[in-house]
């Protein structure tokens, strides 16, 4: 048999598991609703494509031509000034990166909910990329705080592609939301959204 | 039996009566029928069993386990419930939430099979009552935290009266869960606890049921309203071409 202090452990975790569902239940506000979050997706995916994933932006903020050019001829503070100002700069990219990745989930999960062809698979997939992405984000800000804004260009080249993965599978599991098939909904009752 | 003992279950064959009653004239039964045909039946079971300890003390035991037993299997009635009135309305989430209930069911029936198989054999000299009971309420217990990690994963809005329902079940599950599983590995030192404990936390599961269920409201739901759907069919289109465009973009980005 299993041993009964294995099994108390197990068993207080199952039942922590259930108080702390609980807590995070009674507090809970009501989750926005599906129009909001398909605006609030638009919204992100915007925002990701034009202010902060461009090729354009990345080198404006992480390429080290800018700092080359203040080493060579500005004084010592006037470098300390630029290298915290570009931390900075780094610190709130890397947190509206999370945000907007954030709202898109907002925007998949507020989608998908409503489909019975839901692939769970790739919801599955999906989850697991978007809580690694939110991670490397953490990770991303840690890294920048400590060592600044050209500390981890490895990494920031990782999160950029790892955003690219991620809109590449939510797209393939929204694949079903095709403008010609939601003016029919009835065509296909297993695929029509709860439109109430 | 400790006079605090009698005092909640006499408080919570009150409030049962109160609840099945304010139910059965507000309709409030008929929206959650699962739910009261599982308080009707510790009503029931209530009466009865206080009847017999009173009068019959012989029939007293062999009728509180027969109740447990019965109560144990009318309880996932509450989960059937949450499912009806949560889940239902998001045929993707329920599916999900469907798929990953059978995988922890499988998971949990392979293991009752295989760990037999390859443990030591060793009897167990706990109560087999105590651990049928407590593997029962495990395999609720993680059901039904696997289904609130769909609602919070999927946002899914609930009620007054289903949260109500939630949080109480909750409540009742997680102590009882508990108290079972130190009553097994304490042992019979624990009983004194044990019956003022699990008393005490059904009780507070109902007045957070009272609470909840004193009127009717409906589950909201979340929508997309029919004046949206064509703005979402644009929306839609415009979201797939702004991925692709963000995809080339960000291919370009993540090269060195």
């Amino acid at each position: 048999m299993i041993s009964p202090m294995i099994q108390l452990i197990l068993t207080f975790l199952v039942v922590v598991g259930v108080f702390v569902a609980l807590y995070f239940l009674s507090r809970r506000s009501q989750p926005a609703g599906g129009s909001e979050s398909l605006l609030e997706g638009r919204a992100a995916l915007d925002a990701l494509q034009r202010e902060l994933l461009p090729p354009e932006m990345l080198d404006r903020i992480f390429s080290k031509a800018d700092h080359e050019y203040v080493s060579q001829d500005a004084s010592a503070a006037v470098r300390e000034l630029f290298l915290k100002e570009r931390r900075k700069i780094a610190l709130s990219w890397a947190h509206e990166l999370r945000e907007q990745i954030l709202s898109l989930r907002r925007f998949h999960l507020g989608s998908a909910r409503f489909y019975a062809r839901l692939s769970v698979r790739t919801e599955i997939k999906l989850a697991l990329q978007f809580l690694s992405l939110l991670f490397l984000c953490q990770i991303l800000r840690g890294l920048f705080f400590v060592r600044g804004a050209y500390g981890a260009p490895r990494v920031v080249g990782y999160a950029v592609a790892a955003s690219a993965r991620i809109c590449s599978i939510s797209e393939n599991a929204m694949s079903f939301l095709k403008a010609g098939e939601l003016d029919s909904p009835s065509e296909n009752p297993e695929r029509t959204p709860m439109l109430l | 039996m400790l006079m605090a003992t009698f005092i909640i279950w006499w408080a919570g064959i009150a409030i049962e009566f109160v609840m099945v009653l304010r139910a059965l004239t507000t309709g409030v039964a008929k929206k959650f029928p699962f739910f009261f045909v599982y308080l009707f039946s510790v009503l029931c079971g209530d009466v009865l069993l206080y009847c017999a300890y009173e009068f019959r003390p012989a029939w007293y035991h062999a009728g509180t386990r027969d109740m447990e037993f019965l109560n144990l299997v009318l309880g996932y009635g509450i989960v059937l419930e949450i499912f009806r009135h949560v889940l239902s309305h998001y045929p993707g989430a329920e599916k999900f939430a469907r798929v990953a209930g059978t995988a922890v069911f499988a998971a949990i029936f392979g293991f009752a099979l295989v760990y037999p198989a390859v443990s030591s054999g060793n009897a167990s000299v706990r109560p087999i009552k105590v651990a049928i009971e407590k593997d029962f309420l495990t395999v609720q217990a993680i059901f039904f935290l696997g289904i609130l990690g769909v609602i919070f994963y999927y946002g899914l809005p609930l009620g007054r009266n289903i949260k109500g329902i939630i949080l109480g079940y909750g409540v009742w599950l997680g102590a009882i869960l508990m108290t079972l599983t130190l009553r097994s590995y304490i042992g019979s030192s624990f009983n004194s606890i044990l019956i003022v404990a699990q008393p005490f936390s059904y009780l507070l599961s109902l007045f957070i049921w009272l609470e909840a269920l004193w009127s009717y409201e409906p589950n909201p739901v979340a929508s997309v309203p029919n004046r949206l759907e064509a703005d979402y069919s644009a929306a839609a289109a415009a979201t797939r071409n702004m991925m692709g465009a963000m995809r080339s973009h960000v291919g370009r980005a993540a090269r060195p």
